[in-house]
């Protein structure tokens, strides 16, 4: 049933799998993460779900063999997983509608078949959207982990919290262009059911261009717990593993126009023009990025003219305090020298490595 | 006569002292967990228990607010001590609470601490005495809780008779006893010349340096605060090896402390208690599955097992599979790769072709000929030779292989159905590889699955082939949380282990296929000396924990996946002295002929190499943290030990508070 332009909403058949949340999985040739985020899922301390996974066009085999193998794990006793094998790859909005068809919940998340979750993400999401009834998503705070992909072997190299904040879950934030990774956001599926399903015209930003609607009508509630892992493959993980950024970047820019001029023919409620407000609510978003990013280096400007304007009145002598401190910093580098050529003669080895640096810097 | 009052020449019952001066914590009450501070950690988990999740982190946040109030206090004055009302001032900014809440939490901290405190039986001894021979006691304490607090803990301790006027408390005497101030106000107070007072405390300083410059005579027994650990370390994960610690250091009171005794009763006890209760579960989860042990991370389990088995035959058989990572690899080899021939002789190796011979299980032959055994051959040489005997590799291998079949058989693991297979766990390759084996020999009728304590990013790849699960820490439980867990492998590899060695090979099928050990010097010197004395104490208090008689209370329902995770971190990532001294002597034997004299868990010096080759060295052949520790005392490797500690974060021994940032 058509819901407006790119939008389906599935009918609902009557054989379908019931659970509190549907985790609705896309995957295309990634067994090994698959199988990892499969793990991720079962380890939920809320056993009340059902997985969907979609295998957008990649080798049925694979992936049922995957299924096959995290399906022999008895640690879970409610578990439900099921399959969907699509015979070529469509849109991820497509494969996600397509998964949420096969399965009726009161939420659903959409989890990346590279991302991962603490144990409690269901359940604290759940306890969160079940008591505040007027939210229609919850959104928890992420860490991004760097990873390397050699074979089948993944080790992390960096991992940086992305904390939530309630600010950047306002319709506003969202249309500015604030992404947030799917994986962390929690849907109420009731209320979502009258926004639409997601839109399959687009080859990305689908999840982003859904929560802008929801965010329209409803409002989203922030988890500070980090609950939830965004991995991305390293640059020096091998070449199919790595995430494709160029092509990312300039597939997601021209996206978002895309998205962003069917807008400019949308009249909100309020009278505004949606592909309006979206253009100046980002212009708005880098302006103050900019302002921040040039706070900072006034700061940092700031701090040097006064390290300067010390250095002078200290070289000069004509302030007494100043005068101390730089007699304290000199006794201090001469006890620091003292303690490293003792060091070296204690230990000529580390000594000798330590010049080595010194003369290699 | 208690142990404190042993010490010459103090004796009550001459009539020269006149009063007995007694320091409060740790000295006459303690707690039922190893720490002040987790006293906070039970707060923070009541407060996570009635729903406030946004409490997570109350406890560092609570040690945070009264490092403040300490430094607002030393700004003013740094005579006096800090108050409660005053730490709670500081918390309520920090966690931006009204007025109504932050009382109500101070209200719950004061009634905590009545809860859990507990006489100290040798304390109450001593006061007995002092009393029958007409001595007066009175309470002198550095402590932010006012003196109608402690008095109220000493009562609900049973510890009866005291009042008010007894206390002597630095909040509310503008004074403390490790500046010296409070004991010009006790002197002042009492009205008692200082050679007639006796002080009995833990703390050098405070009650023994200080009390002594005032003419007061002391005595400093610090056996109730051996249990100490980092500050920070505190959150509610950490409560059950808290309470287990603390009920140790409690029995080992006038003792000598023993490590054993703690490591066996706290960590391995708990890792027990999670290995036995998710293998009932997995069974109960389905019906007619076998469980088996693996050797030799699971022997106590299994023998912890096999005890309550007996009074409660309805758990069914468990069984102990003797196998190991080298001898499963070894029965799957089919061509002589390079990696075959690397894992075969290590790149810093020069042995005998004996030795050699002993480890491929065949002899080696060159030129038609037995090459003698005890010619020497290195990385170049032995890899060369083994390359020339391919043929006699793969045909070991095959033999290996079909002797490893029928041990696996009389096991029961070939029969149709599912088998649960119980490890400490780490990459699971080792189990993949038998799923492989046993997949292919049965047709897909037999399946195994993993249930481990623990698994890093190398256990993501082997998710394609086996199902498994992990407890304590998994592949995905954070950057940080499994570098820790690969520096102290391990440690907990040496310390959960068999009398026995590792399996090299099979006997044939005339001997039922038994499984062949090869015991190493070290690892039977570590089993005789600390090792077995662990296991005695992790299997006796696993027992009780699993029967909920031990007599800290803790049972099953406390040993969850958090729970052991902690417990591994407070003496695998903040071990004491003594933990590093003692365990850190213990040997661990990896070479893959499982011969050899192994390597220190402890690695006295620091390798001559930059920081990154020897944080990795650390990670893959030692114990992390009991080598940083000591360095870190070394004033030769101190430096190196912290520069590391700088540079990785994750080094770091406060891992609740790292954790909790990521």
């Amino acid at each position: 049933m058509a819901a407006g332009p790119g939008f389906y909403t599935y009918e609902m058949t009557t054989s379908l799998s019931t659970a509190r949340v549907a985790v609705i999985m896309r995957t295309f040739e990634r067994p090994v993460l698959l199988a990892r985020a499969i793990a991720s899922v079962q380890n939920q301390t809320l056993t009340d779900w059902v997985l969907v996974i979609v295998n957008n066009g990649g080798d049925p085999r694979a992936v049922d063999s995957i299924v096959k193998i995290a399906a022999q794990s008895s640690t879970q006793t409610s578990q439900q997983i099921l399959v969907l094998h699509l015979d070529e790859c469509v849109n991820p909005g497509a494969a996600s509608n397509r998964g949420l068809a096969q399965c009726d919940s009161d939420y659903f998340v959409l989890h990346d078949d590279d991302d991962t979750w603490s144990p409690d993400f269901l359940k604290v999401m759940v306890n969160t959207l079940d008591s505040q009834k007027t939210a229609a998503a919850g959104v928890a705070s992420s860490a991004r982990v760097l990873e390397t992909q050699r074979g089948n072997r993944l080790w992390p190299i960096h991992e940086a919290l992305q904390a939530v904040e309630d600010g950047q879950l306002t319709f506003t934030s969202l249309i500015a262009g604030q992404l947030l990774p799917s994986g962390a956001v929690l849907l109420r599926r009731s209320l979502t059911r009258d926004v639409g399903a997601f839109d399959e015209s687009i080859p990305m930003l689908d999840d982003w261009e859904f929560l802008v609607r929801i965010a329209e009508q409803y409002s989203l509630v922030a988890v500070h717990e980090t609950l939830m892992r965004h991995h991305v493959r390293s640059v020096r993980s091998e070449e199919e593993n790595v995430h494709r950024a160029p092509a990312s970047v300039e597939l997601e820019l021209a996206t978002r126009d895309l998205i962003v001029d069917r807008w400019l023919h949308v009249t909100m409620p309020n009278g505004l023009n949606k592909g309006q407000l979206a253009i100046t609510a980002a212009g708005a978003r880098q302006a103050g990025e900019s302002v921040r990013s040039m706070e900072n280096w006034r700061i940092r400007v700031e701090e040097l003219e006064r390290v300067v304007r010390d250095l002078q009145l200290s070289i000069a002598g004509d302030n007494p305090s100043q005068s101390i401190a730089h007699q304290i910093v000199h006794v201090i580098e001469q006890r620091r020298l003292w303690r490293r050529i003792v060091r070296v003669l204690l230990n000529p080895a580390h000594g000798l490595r330590a010049i080595k640096r010194r003369i290699a810097a | 006569m208690t142990r404190a009052l042993s010490i010459q020449p103090f004796d009550l019952s001459n009539g020269t002292i006149s009063v007995l001066s007694i320091d409060f914590f740790d000295t006459l009450v303690t707690r039922n967990v190893a720490q002040p501070t987790h006293v906070f950690a039970a707060m923070e988990k009541i407060l996570l228990e009635k729903g406030q999740r946004h409490r997570h982190g109350f406890a560092r946040i609570r040690i945070e607010a009264e490092r403040d109030a300490r430094k607002h206090q030393e700004a003013i004055d740094d005579r006096c001590d800090v108050t409660i009302e005053e730490i709670y001032h500081q918390l309520q900014i920090r966690l931006g609470v009204n007025y109504g809440e932050r009382v109500s939490l101070m209200q719950m901290e004061m009634d905590l601490e009545v809860q859990m405190c507990r006489a100290v039986p040798r304390a109450v001894a001593l006061i007995q005495e002092a009393r029958q021979h007409g001595v007066r006691v009175v309470v002198v304490s550095d402590n932010y809780l006012p003196s109608s607090q402690l008095l109220r803990m000493a009562e609900s301790a049973g510890i009866r008779g005291l009042s008010i006027e007894d206390f002597f408390v630095s909040c509310e005497h503008a004074g403390m006893k490790s500046n010296g101030h409070l004991w010009k106000t006790v002197l002042d107070r009492l009205g008692v010349e200082p050679i007639r007072i006796l002080h009995v405390g833990d703390n050098a300083e405070a009650d023994g340096v200080q009390a002594s410059r005032q003419g007061i005579g002391f005595v400093v027994n610090g056996d109730m605060n051996r249990s100490h650990r980092a500050q920070f370390n505190t959150a509610p994960s950490v409560l059950t090896h808290s309470r287990l610690e603390a009920y140790v250091r409690d029995e080992l009171c006038d003792q000598h402390w023993s490590v054993e005794r703690i490591a066996g009763t706290t960590t391995v006890a708990l890792v027990i208690v999670d290995q036995i209760q998710r293998a009932r579960m997995a069974k109960q989860a389905s019906p007619g599955a076998t469980v088996h042990f693996a050797a030799r991370d699971g022997y106590l389990s299994h023998k912890v097992w096999n005890l309550l088995q007996k009074d409660n035959p309805s758990m069914g058989d468990a069984g102990y599979i003797a196998m190991s990572r080298s001898v499963v690899w070894r029965a799957a080899i089919n061509q002589a790769t390079l990696t075959v021939l690397q894992k075969m002789i290590g790149n810093d190796e020069v042995l005998s072709v004996d030795r050699l011979n002993r480890r491929l299980g065949f002899e080696l032959y060159k030129d038609g000929a037995a090459v003698a055994g005890d010619q020497l051959v290195n990385v170049h040489s032995g890899r060369a030779l083994i390359a020339h005997n391919e043929t006699r590799l793969i045909e070991s291998s095959h033999e290996l292989r079909e002797r490893l079949l029928g041990y696996l058989q009389h096991q029961g693991l070939l029969s149709s159905g599912r088998h649960f297979i119980i490890d400490l766990g780490w990459t699971g390759s080792t189990f993949a590889d038998l799923a492989d084996l046993v997949s292919l020999q049965s047709d897909g009728d037999s399946i195994i699955e993993g249930i481990f304590t623990g698994l890093y990013w190398d256990a993501t790849a082997q998710r394609t082939r086996l199902a498994m699960s992990s407890s304590a820490v998994s592949d995905f439980s954070g950057m940080w949380t499994n570098v820790m867990l690969l520096g102290l492998l391990k440690l907990l590899e040496a310390l959960m282990t068999a009398p026995h060695g590792s399996v090299v090979n099979y006997k044939g099928i005339d001997q039922n296929f038994d499984p062949i050990f090869v015991d190493t010097e070290p690892e039977k010197r570590a089993y005789e000396t600390t090792v077995g004395p662990i296991g005695q104490y992790a299997v006796e208090t696993a027992l009780q924990i699993l029967n909920a008689t031990h007599p800290s209370g803790i049972t099953g329902a406390d040993v969850t996946g958090a729970a052991v995770w902690a417990s591994i971190m407070q003496i695998g990532h903040d071990p004491r002295p003594e933990e590093v001294e003692l365990l850190g002597m213990i040997c661990h034997v990896s070479a893959i002929d499982h011969e050899g004299d192994g390597e220190p868990l402890v690695r006295q010096e620091p390798p001559d190499e930059n920081y990154g080759k020897v944080v990795s060295t650390l990670m893959h052949d030692n114990w992390w943290q009991g080598s940083l520790r000591c360095w870190q005392k070394h004033p030769r490797h101190s430096h190196v030990a912290n520069e590391i500690i700088q540079s990785w974060p994750e080094a770091h021994h406060e891992w609740v508070r790292l954790l909790d940032s990521q």
